[in-house]
């Protein structure tokens, strides 16, 4: 099954949205040193939301978590 | 410090707590709390008055709070001493410390914007240096009054188009003495110099303004000019740092458009504006409806109002009538602004909609599912349709104006991780950058709605990842031709947020697929 995934999700599609979230991330980093704080919450809110993909930003927040 | 803050979505979110708030002052901080509901409402509601532009002095000034007899060596003028000829009655300048004084700068003014014309409307005449009558027993300032609209305008975020409704707001206070205080304090706390060295005076406007704008609503006896005051008041508490009671007052601006019926509900619970409703008080609406959005920011429970009904024919009348000749060309831009606002409060209802239909004992959960994937295709379609819209009124602007945009940034692509980014760039070669915002906003909804339908990070739909790429190439373009933003950025680092949701982890997809395959 693992195989059949492979071949319907190529892993250069999983790589490329990978560095497109760090992409985003340094945007933020970037954005968090001209003055926006917020942008380091969200920054790691994502950094979170990396490792939990079932939770939505929105509980996390409404969890304070972030 | 960012000065631009304030104007921006996420602002609360960044809890800068040393921009903005109280200030200092010898004078306590006004609660500025307003008991919007009575428990005999329904009984006052049979004899309820809402009049428009009423000229009869206020009743109930036995209630106003007791400020200073005097004001520094400045005598105190009433309210009923109104000149509406504006002739002078103080006798000759060399008898009278008032006319003086006209001659004397401010302290605590704006030099460099002291040297800027007068507005002047079609008569030619510059009514923001006409002596209105103060307020009750403050003395008139004339040169702060242009800050109203030359300021406020850039404050509330509408960019310069909207300053003759802030001069006919400044006029239609002539008649209501609350709302030319709550003027006159916004007027003081919005100029970051005044907002130390004036922070007395706006202390006082707003203890003068409270109690004659609480007894107008107690009565229900309220008029426009008294409705205008509370979207200000909500926007003083926000900054203030008073959330609570910033919402507050947005919940007492919507109930009072209800009362005067210039708002309408239908069963639902969608509320839409009617077709009497004053253009100015559709203008505050709509800058009420922005601080609502505001709360919303990662918090799409805490927003206000119910949800709203499209009116692209009213906001077209509002904007047509204020809009400054100079600005005439951003009239479709700023309808299409009106219209992703609603498509926002759509989408945001749509995700509370949806939590409710979740937990129903009534469906089943494929049923629930069912029903929510239906309901999101209809609003993912709106949305769509609304994109359209947009890249078709962004191409008109173009073909009219020609504006020039830099190109030297499209060559270099570097900063794209990937192939999927760069192709998009290229079409934003010719979108101005009001328009590139606005696209923003628009593929925010796209994947907010798919959230609510899916919620789940990853590049699932189509949909979702098409909008986060464009996301990802509208911030880029927006941050090379403006690397010094003019207003808050909130907007686009939430939906930075949103498009590195959409790419998180996509190799959890590849341990998902499984499971999904085998369910």
């Amino acid at each position: 099954m693992r195989i059949i995934c492979f071949v319907l999700f190529p892993v250069s599609f999983a790589a490329n949205r990978t560095a497109e979230f760090q992409w985003i991330q340094n945007q933020l980093s970037e954005e968090s040193e001209v003055g926006h704080s917020g942008a380091w919450r969200i920054r790691d809110l994502l950094s979170i939301c990396w490792e939990n993909p079932n939770l939505t930003p929105w509980d996390l927040i409404k969890a304070d978590i972030i | 410090m960012i000065t631009n803050c304030a104007t921006c979505p996420a602002w609360a979110v960044c809890k800068n707590t040393n921009h903005l708030g109280v200030p200092p002052s010898k004078y306590s901080a006004p609660s500025m709390v307003i008991q919007y509901e009575d428990e005999n409402e329904s009984r006052k509601s049979e004899r309820t008055q809402v009049t428009r532009y009423s000229s009869r002095s206020p009743t109930g000034s036995s209630r106003m709070s007791a400020g200073p007899e005097t004001i520094g060596q400045n005598p105190l003028e009433l309210w009923q001493n109104v000149n509406t000829n504006h002739v002078p009655l103080y006798g000759r300048k060399a008898n009278n410390i008032f006319m003086q004084m006209q001659d004397q700068t401010l302290l605590g003014s704006f030099e460099p914007m002291e040297e800027e014309p007068p507005f002047l409307p079609e008569s030619g005449r510059p009514l923001f240096y006409l002596s209105l009558p103060a307020p009750d027993d403050l003395p008139v300032e004339d040169t702060r009054r242009w800050f109203l609209s030359t300021r406020m305008d850039a404050f509330l975020g509408f960019q310069d188009c909207f300053t003759s409704a802030y001069n006919r707001l400044y006029l239609l206070s002539a008649f209501t003495p609350p709302l030319r205080h709550i003027l006159l304090a916004f007027v003081k706390y919005i100029n970051q110099r005044d907002r130390l060295s004036e922070a007395d005076a706006c202390m006082l406007h707003i203890h003068k303004a409270l109690p004659s704008l609480q007894h107008a609503i107690t009565n229900l006896n309220f008029d426009e000019g008294h409705i205008l005051c509370i979207p200000l008041l909500a926007y003083l508490a926000f900054w203030w740092n008073n959330e609570q009671l910033a919402k507050s007052h947005l919940r007492g601006f919507y109930k009072m458009l209800l009362q005067a019926q210039f708002l309408q509900q239908d069963r639902q619970g969608k509320i839409a504006v009617s077709k009497d409703m004053p253009s100015l008080l559709l203008l505050m609406w709509r800058v009420a409806i922005r601080l609502d959005h505001s709360f919303g920011f990662l918090r799409p429970d805490d927003e206000i109002f119910p949800p709203l009904v499209s009116n692209l024919d009213a906001s077209r009348r509002y904007i047509t009538e204020f809009i400054a000749s100079r600005a005439a060309g951003w009239t479709d831009w700023l309808v299409l602004v009106d219209e992703l606002e609603d498509i926002h409060s759509l989408a945001v209802h749509f995700n509370r909609r949806t939590e409710q239909v979740r937990r129903s004992n009534t469906y089943t959960p494929v049923e629930a599912q069912t029903y929510i994937e239906q309901a999101g295709n209809k609003i993912i379609r709106r949305i769509e349709g609304s994109k359209i819209s947009i890249l078709s009124a962004s191409k008109e602007y173009h073909t009219r104006f020609g504006p020039y945009l830099s190109t030297n940034l499209y060559v270099d692509l570097q900063p794209f991780p990937t192939a999927e980014l760069s192709t998009y760039a290229a079409s934003l070669r010719t979108v101005h950058h009001r328009f590139i915002e606005s696209l923003i906003s628009n593929r925010v909804c796209i994947i907010c709605t798919t959230v609510t339908i899916n919620p789940r990070a990853g590049p699932n739909p189509p949909e979702r990842l098409a909008a986060a790429i464009e996301i990802c190439c509208a911030f880029y373009v927006l941050k090379k031709r403006m690397p010094f933003a003019t207003h808050g950025r909130g907007r686009a680092l939430e939906a930075l947020m949103f498009a590195g949701y959409t790419f998180c982890n996509a190799n959890n997809l590849l341990r998902t697929f499984p499971c999904v395959l085998r369910g």
